[in-house]
């Protein structure tokens, strides 16, 4: 019933304009034409979640003319990459600005394959399986270690941490993760040791960082549900509590 | 709002699978049942299409056009096939050279990586965190010293739980204080984390709820655009 919220509700106070990881999110940038690799490492069922952190990143990679490798350490990745940037404006050609490398099977052994070159990970393209060598951005960019920035979308704290261990503990490559509510206290401690560089969870900080320009009706009303439904389980625990105590104080 | 026949298909489609998925709430039903066959079945196909697609058949193509420079593929896919022997009841140990070479590597590269990407970093960052510098220069220092106690407390607390020999029977104030650490407070600790992990996947699962929501309330909508229109 509280998930029924945002339909009927305009506005909300209970979103943190500003707060911490808005300030993470907008102070997140990369410079000008650098290489950025950027992992989908979430299927359909934390779509709702991640797709907007995914809007925010691409938007920020398409402003300052990033070239973008896509690619997937999960099965059902890629076809949440594509469903992200079916969205983006024309003048971000594929091929010239962005490829889609394609699934890369094999968790750890598989991040490993990436450190001996994309071409040795990645036979053909995701979209059109052409030779990667026959696209612009590709042809430029042979080996893991050319690449500026790592980023990271993934629903478990476990994928990032094969990325943290199999990845930037050999190059050192800034790694970013953008991962889901559940996994940002598990990855917690990677970012006060500095091997993530940027971390930020979930729909909370997506709303947050939009919350800097304008909410849509649904996204406050979002947050109010989210919010009715922590009280909506406190109260009931409550009352069971105390009904149970009641009913053993006068068994006793 | 005006939509093309595919587009349209798949809304419909998605929108009765929806409700299909919902029935659940009035118990457990054969249409309930069908809709997770299916998606389990249209899960794995659309895995094993993946696969074939992007993984294998690009690689079973250089092996055939360049089998001097590519001949390790044909290695590794006679490895895949020895898997499937497993199978077999007369050729189940041909089966063991191809887990033997996954188990060991995974077992390499994961404590390798844990030992790289986490055990030293993690114990690096931590030593360092408190200098005496830290310490002597503003409260965060020890507020980090404080973090790193309550750390190690809670992690001895936790391993402790799982102690099932107490220390000896002539040792009573040790065996409190070690039922006290390790049988109430670690189980405790044990307790809040497990809380706070569940309480984390309801969060995580809420914008999922409320996106589909959203999602019928959208299409019943635009059935009755559509309706209205024709």
């Amino acid at each position: 019933l509280v998930a029924l919220i945002p339909i009927f509700v305009h506005q909300n106070p209970l979103v943190n304009i500003g707060g911490g990881s808005s300030a993470v999110l907008d102070s997140f940038s990369v410079p000008e034409g650098s290489t950025v690799l950027l992992s989908f490492d979430y299927g359909p069922a934390y779509a709702a979640e991640l797709d907007r952190l995914a809007a925010i990143i691409i938007n920020k990679l398409t402003s300052q003319s990033a070239q973008v490798l896509v690619m997937s350490t999960h099965p059902l990745g890629m076809g949440s990459a594509e469903h992200a940037f079916s969205g983006i404006f024309p003048r971000f050609a594929y091929g010239e600005h962005y490829v889609f490398l394609g699934y890369l099977p094999g968790e750890e052994a598989g991040l490993r394959l990436l450190l001996n070159g994309l071409g040795t990970a990645f036979i053909r393209d995701y979209r059109f399986q052409q030779p990667l060598n026959s696209y612009p951005i590709t042809s430029r960019i042979p080996a893991l270690d050319q690449v500026d920035r790592v980023i990271v979308l993934a629903e478990s704290a476990e994928s990032v941490q094969r990325w943290v261990e199999q990845v930037n503990s050999q190059t050192h490559i800034p790694l970013d993760a953008l991962v889901s509510v559940l996994a940002e206290p598990q990855l917690e401690p990677y970012y006060l040791s500095g091997q993530i560089t940027t971390l930020a969870g979930g729909w909370p900080a997506a709303l947050e960082y939009q919350a800097l320009g304008s909410l849509s009706k649904a996204d406050w009303g979002f947050s109010l549900g989210l919010a009715g439904l922590v009280v909506l389980v406190f109260v009931t625990v409550l009352v069971i509590s105390i009904k149970q105590w009641i009913i053993h104080g006068k068994h006793r | 709002m005006t939509f093309g026949t595919t587009a349209f298909i798949g809304m419909i489609i998605a929108f009765v699978l929806t409700l299909a998925v919902f029935s659940r709430l009035l118990g457990d039903n054969i249409v309930y049942r069908f809709v997770q066959c299916l998606f389990i079945g249209l899960t794995s196909g659309y895995i094993l299409a993946l696969v074939m697609r992007t993984v294998i058949w690009p690689r079973v193509l250089l092996l055939i056009q360049q089998p001097m420079q590519y001949w390790h593929y044909g290695v590794f896919f006679a490895l895949g096939l020895l898997l499937l022997s497993s199978g077999l009841s007369r050729a189940k140990q041909w089966a063991s050279l191809p887990l033997g070479i996954l188990f060991g590597l995974g077992a390499a590269l994961t404590l390798g990586g844990a030992l790289a990407g986490t055990l030293i970093p993690q114990t690096y960052s931590l030593v360092t965190s408190l200098q005496s510098n830290s310490l002597r220069t503003n409260w965060s220092g020890w507020l980090l010293l404080l973090n790193g106690i309550l750390v190690i407390i809670g992690t001895l607390a936790v391993l402790g739980s799982f102690q099932v020999a107490l220390p000896g029977r002539g040792m009573k104030v040790t065996n409190a204080i070690w039922t006290f650490f390790g049988r109430t407070l670690g189980r405790g600790l044990i307790m809040v984390t497990l809380g706070a992990l569940y309480a984390g996947a309801l969060v995580s699962f809420f914008p999922l709820l409320v996106g589909r929501f959203m999602f019928i309330r959208q299409t019943i909508s635009d059935l009755i655009h559509l309706i209205g229109v024709s």
